[in-house]
């Protein structure tokens, strides 16, 4: 692998006597989409959080983007940095337009001015197919599916290196998926590494090239994704021990 | 006749002083979530500053009052990096910055009176002079109060909906989090919150000044009219909050003229509690 663009190194959090994360260590090659999965509860979100500083840093371990060290960095910083993120939830600013979310997105986090900024909503807006005459509306108006593509599109905006999706498809309908499936590949192909969180295992295995399972906070399988979902330990993590 | 008209005048000029008081808790509000129980005492900072470099340094009123602005918006920085910002993200931060803020009240209205001591003071009126509307006569210094309070909530309006700063800060009073994922640093953002709330307390103050004496406690009762203003009108919105500093200005006129001025205050409670059971979200707020 060439010189890792994220690299995640035996990482633990822990909420009083509960361990969500425990001694994970991965690294994510540029340009790469890299999924993680695992059932509920397993630390997937909580290695997000970690990740990007919101709302809290590692207990133990370190967090290299671009070979720099980023965890205990505040987290807006670690956006500037160049490493974007989406909620599980959606309707990020319920009164702000998709409009007016794009350009502070642009101008705080890719430090544009006013006019490049406008300029670079309307690419971001193109990426992801989002409906022109919607973008002028509150964002708590908008659809599930075009409060998902607003979620991007403004994490895209200021042009980031990562992309992190926590479960993109949620609330998705099959259509909307597949949607969804073209434009990870086209914001992959524009030259944005994807760290992408799915329970809808048919989209997480199309668009992955590497697949981290994590169970009980802990690393259970790292590799192609076929592969790892094969393995007995994977399977019986995700439906149980196989009665005799 | 007349006595109506000059009751509408005195109701636009009381709704004018509560729209300023008004929009800088409403600002923090929406922002931070927070009520700023010492916004009445920042508006009495900013009339003592205003009148320390007016008339105790005798360079001017117009320089007084941009001392007031300023001196007011230096102290709502500070309370807020000192008293508030240790406090987000803690359990029961509403609570704890109730009392923060409280303190931060005490501590500005006994320091003024160590600094300004006991005696009243007053700053000149921008202009001299009575000026007559439709039979009811006030004076220029009101009129301009009446003049300006629209062109200050125009220019906060602009300022939150047409600037990128100004989005920032309702992004960050919508959602934290996510504010902080676009980039913007959210405790700068508080500051700035703050700081230009109490920078409105600090105007109120020093254009109250010239029609009130400067006490220290001189914030008290605009501060429990401010919040008055902001529940009824729907917080989190800075429409509504003007929208309902008038209307509480008008009404406050009338019922005096109606009740007398000792009723009025009650009268004024019973209302806005009526709102509150009628309509949760104050008269124009969404649910």
């Amino acid at each position: 692998m060439s010189e890792p663009i994220l690299k995640i190194s035996r990482v633990s959090k822990s909420f009083g006597g509960l361990k969500a994360v425990r001694d994970v260590s991965f690294e994510v090659a540029p340009g790469e989409i890299f999924g993680i999965a695992g059932p509920n509860g397993s630390g997937k979100s909580t290695l997000f959080n970690i990740i990007t500083g919101i709302p809290f840093g590692p207990n133990a371990g370190e967090v290299w983007f671009k070979g720099k060290r980023i965890d205990g960095q505040p987290a807006f910083k670690i956006a500037r940095m160049g490493l974007s993120r989406t909620f599980q939830k959606d309707a990020e600013f319920p009164d702000l337009s998709a409009r007016e979310t794009l350009a502070v997105s642009a101008v705080f986090c890719g430090g544009l001015d006013r006019r490049q900024a406008a300029e670079r909503s309307e690419e971001a807006f193109a990426l992801v197919s989002f409906a022109p005459h919607r973008r002028d509306m509150a964002s708590a108006g908008l659809s599930v599916f075009e409060k998902k593509q607003l979620m991007i599109a403004s994490a895209l905006v200021s042009k980031p290196d990562i992309l992190m999706l926590d479960e993109p498809a949620s609330g998705l309908t099959k259509p909307e998926i597949q949607a969804l499936d073209t434009l990870l590949r086209n914001v992959n192909a524009a030259g944005v590494t994807i760290l992408l969180i799915e329970h809808v295992l048919t989209l997480l295995m199309s668009v992955s090239q590497r697949l981290l399972i994590l169970n009980q906070g802990q690393q259970l399988a790292e590799g192609e994704p076929r592969a790892v979902m094969r393995q007995p330990d994977v399977i019986e993590a995700y439906l149980g021990k196989r009665t005799q | 006749m007349n006595s109506i008209v000059a009751t509408l005048v005195s109701g636009i000029l009381l709704g004018s002083l509560y729209a300023l008081m008004a929009s800088g808790l409403s600002v923090v509000w929406t922002t931070l979530g927070v009520f700023n129980f010492a916004h009445g005492a920042l508006m009495m900072i900013g009339a003592y500053a205003a009148w320390t470099v007016s008339e105790g340094m005798g360079l001017g009123l117009l320089p007084g009052i941009l001392a007031g602005v300023a001196v007011a918006a230096l102290c709502g920085i500070v309370i807020e990096y000192l008293l508030i910002r240790p406090f987000y993200g803690t359990r029961h931060m509403l609570l704890v910055t109730v009392m923060t803020t409280l303190a931060a009240l005490i501590i500005l209205e006994k320091g003024a009176q160590l600094i300004w001591g006991a005696k009243l003071k007053q700053l000149p009126r921008l202009v001299t002079g009575d000026v007559s509307i439709f039979g009811a006569t006030i004076s220029w210094h009101e009129a301009i109060i009446i003049l300006l309070a629209p062109i200050v909530l125009l220019l906060l309006w602009r300022f939150t909906a047409m600037t990128n700063r100004g989005r920032s800060l309702r992004a960050v009073g919508q959602n934290q989090d996510s504010a902080a994922l676009i980039g913007i640093d959210v405790p700068y953002a508080f500051a700035i919150a703050f700081g230009l709330a109490a920078a409105l307390a600090g105007l109120t103050g020093a254009l109250l000044g010239s029609i009130r004496f400067i006490t220290p406690v001189m914030g008290s009762e605009p501060l429990v009219k401010a919040m008055i203003v902001v529940i009824f009108g729907g917080l989190g919105s800075l429409g509504a909050t003007a929208g309902a500093a008038y209307v509480i200005g008008l009404l406050e006129a009338f019922l005096i003229l109606w009740l007398g001025l000792y009723w009025t205050p009650f009268a004024l409670f019973l209302l806005m509690i009526a709102v509150l059971i009628f309509r949760p979200n104050g008269l124009f707020g969404r649910a």
